[in-house]
């Protein structure tokens, strides 16, 4: 090792800065027996090096081992020789979950079982409210009797709304009541990446074995199959036979099964065999719940009022919500200043910014009108059809719900309307979205679109 | 990231490396002690970095980098801005225990860049390991196609960096030259903050050219020489 360390200084001079942090920097190494083995983290850094590096490593080797080390192999993978238990603490220091095994070595043979759940994420520190209530539920019922109660389970919503903490909550549920239950969380992306390279090593039957084998499949954001054939494929008979088997799947999308798109027919059907449920923005009262209960388990007094100020003016998601909370608490740390509403105002001005910005009358005439494909003008003209004046209605509502301005500036900011028309427009809307389940997805839709 | 050998002026200077030490916070210390604790793993696993060019962020993730690595663990340095780099750069990152990534906005809007960042965010999540971003706004203004990641970036703190004062880049160019071995004496400092940018980086390429000159003509760093190197930029341009 010492010799590699003698090379690495010395390219350290001989390179940028970027260039050795890019290249250098991540490769791991094992020497044995002469040979200077280096561990790529991919294929494209392999090359990367290969191609610019790998002579000028062999002179520095050759030259610091007085030729004893003259050939350097380099691969894609980590490092075995690696001292297991500096990994291990870094890996637990910096995220405490259970049961995660590190891996080492060639990392694709052995598919050892890792559930890749957050401990983290349970029921007790989910913050139930209006907008989640029924999915929140719902999959409790789940969590208690896999694979009986609803199976798949379904859930959808838009970004950073809960739905991979509700998932991780079933998935910790199960474990906890029965340990030796095989749970397996993975993202749909991770699926089909792990998927690529088992074909790729010819691996694909052991694939196949293991996902077969689970007593609980969490997958999320199955979106991201879309337009993706070969996994798509797999993925369905990987559903049928744990489907058949009696074990629990649970997928989460941003959209309702029906509408994710680039999937094949048989699978958006298979996803609405079981329960759906959505979950939806929080309202005011359950993000500040959610402030608190975030800054009760980081050990933070949040001030009420600052956690009124900051759910006031952050609507669109739980992960902003989060976000803003963490920055908060980072910077009144550093600073040793106390947390208060002006202190908030001056560490978050540019979210705040972001959120006022985006919420106009303007834009929500513009998503409106781009949703349903109408002109502007026409949205803004006296057009009475009803092609026109439901959106027109629907755009109104909206304004109504997400800025602060007076009807009567709603109302002329649609044409020159009265306010009369502007309270008409908000009543009939959420009286349609009870009756109309059309109507309630493209509020619903439009709203997603408009606030995260 | 041309290849530097052409560049290297002989005889070869030490190469003045970015470090925490190095760092002229002036009024980006609270940014500065939140990476540092990121590093020292009890700090946030994640943290975004956003602020106008020249503000300290890339010596920030290349100083995580280097104090990771001096730790005995692992780290890799991405600038995204770089167009060589392609999506496939990410894979296996998440075997690396800090990962930095530089200049995030170059690759909004580039569907496999956001779809393969996604990934291997999610995947940095998973192992518990250390995702340090910057970019030049703040992750909600960022062009981004997928919401998903645009909300992912925006789950950590984020710190906004800010353009060093005149006081703070005198101070920079001070500890520069100290780095660098080169004895410049205030006057001198004076004279470079009243002629060249008032950047961080405009002012370390003053102090590169300075250097080199020194070493060439075998002259102290004083206003004399500077007036010449001032002059020689000038009609050069």
């Amino acid at each position: 090792m010492a010799i590699w360390q003698k090379c690495a200084a010395r390219l350290k001079e001989e390179l940028s800065i970027a260039e050795f942090n890019t290249w250098i920097m991540p490769l791991q190494v094992s020497e044995e027996g002469g040979v200077l083995r280096l561990f790529a983290p991919n294929q494209f850094v392999l090359e990367w090096v290969e191609s610019h590096y790998r002579e000028r490593l062999e002179a520095l080797c050759g030259q610091f081992s007085n030729g004893l080390v003259a050939t350097i192999s380099i691969e894609v993978g980590t490092s075995q020789r690696e001292p297991a238990a500096r990994r291990d603490e870094a890996t637990t220091r910096a995220a405490p979950r259970g049961g995660k095994k590190e891996e080492s070595g060639a990392r694709d043979t052995n598919r050892r079982h890792e559930s890749n759940l957050n401990p983290e994420f349970t029921f007790e520190t989910f913050v139930e409210g209006k907008s989640n209530q029924i999915a929140r539920a719902a999959s409790v019922q789940i969590g208690s009797n896999p694979g009986r109660a609803y199976n798949p389970f379904f859930i959808y919503g838009g970004v950073g709304l809960g739905k991979t903490h509700l998932m991780h909550a079933i998935g910790n549920m199960i474990s906890t009541t029965n340990p030796s239950a095989r749970v397996v969380y993975i993202h749909s992306e991770r699926f089909v990446a792990d998927m690529v390279r088992a074909l790729q090593h010819n691996q694909i039957s052991e694939f196949k074995r293991y996902y077969r084998s689970l007593n609980a499949l969490l997958i999320d954001d199955v979106q991201f199959f879309a337009g993706k054939e070969r996994s798509q494929e797999e993925f369905f008979h990987t559903f049928n036979a744990l489907f058949e088997s009696k074990q629990q799947i649970i997928l989460t999308s941003d959209r309702y099964p029906k509408e994710v798109s680039g999937l094949e027919e048989r699978l958006k059907s298979r996803f609405g065999w079981g329960l759906t449920v959505s979950v939806e923005p929080p309202d005011l009262e359950t993000r500040v719940a959610i402030l608190q209960s975030k800054a009760a388990i980081i050990g933070v007094d949040l001030p009420e009022e600052v956690g009124f100020f900051v759910a006031r003016r952050i609507k669109s998601n739980i992960r902003e919500l989060e976000g803003a909370l963490r920055r908060l608490v980072a910077n009144a740390e550093f600073t040793g200043q106390e947390m208060t509403v002006d202190f908030a105002k001056l560490v978050l001005r540019d979210m705040l910014v972001a959120q006022d910005k985006m919420i106009t009358i303007d834009n929500i005439q513009k998503v409106v009108a781009e949703y349903y494909k109408i002109r502007i003008n026409e949205l803004l003209s006296a057009k009475r059809t009803r092609s026109i004046s439901r959106p027109r209605q629907i755009a109104m509502t909206l304004a109504k719900e997400l800025t602060k301005h007076s009807l009567p500036e709603i109302g002329a900011a649609f044409g020159g309307r009265d306010h009369t028309t502007v309270i008409h427009a908000t009543k009939k809307i959420n009286s349609l979205r009870q009756e109309e389940l059309a109507v309630e997805e493209d509020y619903k839709n439009l709203l997603r679109i408009l606030t995260s | 990231m041309s290849s530097p050998v052409g560049q290297i002026p002989l005889p070869i200077l030490p190469r003045p490396e970015a470090r925490f030490e190095t760092f002229v916070a002036g009024p980006n210390a609270v940014a500065a002690a939140a990476v540092r604790a990121a590093v020292a793993t009890d700090g946030e696993p994640y943290l975004f970095l956003f602020g106008p060019p020249g503000t300290g962020k890339s010596h920030l993730l290349h100083a995580a980098c280097h104090a990771r690595v001096e730790r005995g663990g692992t780290a890799a340095y991405l600038p995204l801005g770089e167009d060589r780099l392609v999506p496939a750069v990410l894979e296996g990152l998440e075997h690396v225990e800090l990962v930095a990534l530089d200049d995030v906005e170059r690759i909004a809007g580039d569907p496999d860049w956001e779809r393969d960042l996604f990934g291997l965010y999610n995947r940095l999540r998973e192992a518990g390991r250390t995702l340090l971003v910057s970019a030049d706004r703040p992750a909600g203004d960022l062009p981004l196609g997928l919401a998903d990641l645009r909300s992912r970036l925006g789950w950590g703190p984020a710190f906004q960096l800010q353009p060093l004062t005149d006081r703070d880049c005198a101070a920079l160019l001070r500890a520069a030259a100290r780095t660098r071995g080169l004895d410049l004496g205030e006057p001198a400092i004076a004279y470079i903050m009243r002629r060249s940018p008032r950047d961080p980086r405009g002012l370390l390429a003053v102090l590169d050219a300075l250097d080199q000159a020194s070493l060439r003509e075998k002259r102290r760093p004083t206003v004399p020489l500077i007036r010449t190197l001032f002059d020689d930029l000038e009609r050069r341009n």
